[in-house]
């Protein structure tokens, strides 16, 4: 038997005994879990960016297996945000002008962490990201890169199925004109949670950044779980919230 | 009545021996002992190459006390030891100066932090991972797993490039096009290539530069950025996705080629062919052929 799930993540537990497998399509992924005796066996490819949905032209296949002495029956599809920080070019630069704030809408892709049991068998993006660094040459952090509409009406976000959408309230309080040609969202330190409308989107804590005339007065804040309080809280942050990252976002936001 | 002087003188050189061996293994022991310990303290208070240093230093300075007083013990005194030693150390100083030059040159090294254990390295030809950095010399094994030692007064004296110094890496691939290729269609391609590439960083951006015209082609450097980490694997792949693109794209990759001159008036060149010569000299009559790029 095979269980086929295509824009949609299993609500919970998919049970497979062994001889029965399950397909998820899910963003650019394609994952194919199978349940044989003592192994998982999980294959995964992406689909090409540019190719169309449905003449779905994948990448090579990587194929890994977890093997166990005592296997579970079921399989748990979980969606993360990623493991590292996502800077988010808008496709056209953003000009918030002094003394001004505005809140722009910006999504990331999500992770999908396969567990069985309690053991957590693998991590995967839901599409292929690229690399980007941020900051000094020398010493700076390894990000993925993404591009955002950065829309700035809510009811304009599209609702991209494999990806969570980041509200982040920039508060321009210097007098100068402030460029944003790229968002550095921390996603690592961000919580994921699942609307309760009907089309399930995934939003996560919201991001406030207040730019003064220093460096050093210039403040970001992540918000709180009670900013949704009626959605459904899907996976806490990785990371706690370091302060020595805040600085260093700062130097983004203000280049 | 103390124990010594009961015994025979001879049999008080042996206690006394016995005594000062004792010290020795004692000395030995605690030495490594402490020596161990050091290596115990944790990461992110004293990094791991001030944590072997420290290792070392214990070790030997205890070891050092404790044969100080094995001599004593032995009846030695240390003053005249001392002196000794001054004497000693000089003689020796002149006698190994290359191992006192390695060892100041040690000295330097480890102060100067250019490189730590696990960094790779290029010292002159050699490159390799550092597996220890001792007071005469740095070891390293190669990427062809040879274990080199590289004598601490060639470092100093050396250019050392720290290939892992830093988290990310630049490689410079330099392609020629032909003179007929659109160039901007060239950077396009080449950029495409490099946005499509996921080892390939976005930032810092990729770079391009017109490097000159050269004899046969136009010369472009092609500047793109990875982790360390992954710094082989782009250098493979981007070679290789460069010269598919370019193949798609119809742009030529050009091989060096001459083209023959013959004058203003561009005359063929007469071309004798001996074995022609000799049948045309029995027919009586020349032969001559046209000169071209290539004999058809």
């Amino acid at each position: 038997m095979s269980v086929v799930f295509t824009k949609t993540l299993p609500d919970a537990e998919v049970p497979l005994a062994i001889g029965e497998s399950m397909r998820l399509e899910f963003g650019q992924l394609l994952l194919d879990i199978s349940h044989n005796p003592f192994e998982w066996i999980l294959r995964y490819s992406y689909r090409h960016k540019q190719a169309d949905e449905h003449e779905a032209e994948h990448g090579p296949e990587t194929v890994l297996r977890y093997v166990f002495d005592k296997s579970e029956q079921a399989v748990a599809i979980t969606a993360m945000l990623a493991d590292r920080a996502v800077v988010s070019r808008p496709l056209s630069p953003i000009s918030l002008m002094a003394d001004a704030s505005t809140q722009v809408f910006i999504s990331t892709p999500l992770y999908l962490a396969v567990n069985t049991g309690s053991h957590r068998m693998i991590e995967l993006p839901t599409a292929r990201l690229s690399d980007t660094w941020f900051g000094d040459k020398s010493a700076g952090e390894l990000c993925y890169s993404d591009t955002t509409r950065a829309r700035l009406d809510p009811s304009a976000v599209e609702n991209l199925y494999f990806k969570a959408v980041t509200p982040v309230t920039i508060k321009n309080q210097s007098h100068r004109q402030l460029l944003l040609d790229r968002i550095n969202v921390p996603v690592p330190m961000l919580q994921l949670f699942r609307m309760p409308a009907a089309d399930k989107s995934f939003v996560t804590t919201s991001i406030t950044v207040t730019l003064s005339e220093t460096v050093e007065e210039t403040r970001i804040q992540l918000g709180s779980a009670q900013e949704h309080r009626d959605a459904e809280l899907i996976s806490p942050a990785r990371k706690p919230q370091k302060k020595q990252f805040l600085y260093r976002a700062i130097d983004l936001f203000l280049s | 009545m103390e124990f010594e002087t009961l015994l025979t003188p001879g049999a008080n050189v042996l206690v006394n021996v016995a005594r000062a061996v004792l010290l020795m293994s004692v000395g030995w022991v605690v030495a490594q002992l402490l020596s161990r310990l050091s290596r115990r303290i944790k990461d992110n208070v004293i990094s791991p190459h001030h944590k072997i240093l420290l290792a070392k230093a214990i070790f030997w300075i205890v070891l050092v006390l404790f044969l100080v007083t094995a001599l004593h013990q032995l009846g030695f005194k240390l003053g005249v030891l001392l002196g000794t030693a001054g004497v000693l150390t000089v003689a020796l100083g002149f006698a190994a100066q290359t191992s006192a030059s390695n060892l100041i040159s040690g000295l330097f090294v480890l102060s100067e932090e250019s490189f730590k254990i696990g960094d790779i390295i290029s010292v002159g030809p050699t490159t390799g991972e550092v597996l220890s950095i001792d007071l005469l010399s740095v070891k390293l094994r190669t990427y062809d797993n040879i274990y080199v030692r590289i004598p601490n007064e060639t470092i100093i004296k050396s250019e050392v490039k720290t290939i892992t110094k830093f988290p990310i890496r630049r490689f410079d691939l330099v392609v020629g096009i032909a003179y007929r290729t659109n160039i901007e269609h060239a950077r396009q391609v080449l950029l495409d290539v490099a946005r499509d590439n996921p080892l390939c960083l976005d930032e810092p951006e990729p770079l391009i530069i017109l490097q000159g015209f050269n004899a046969s082609s136009i010369d472009i450097m092609f500047a793109i950025w990875s982790t360390r980490e992954n710094f082989l694997a782009l250098r493979n792949s981007m070679q290789e996705e460069v010269k598919t693109a370019f193949d798609r794209a119809g742009i030529e990759i050009p091989f060096p080629h001459m083209t023959f001159y013959t004058g203003a008036d561009c005359a063929p060149l007469p071309i004798k062919l001996v074995g022609d010569t000799e049948q045309a000299q029995q027919q009586d009559k020349p032969v001559e052929r046209n000169a071209g790029f290539s004999e058809e």
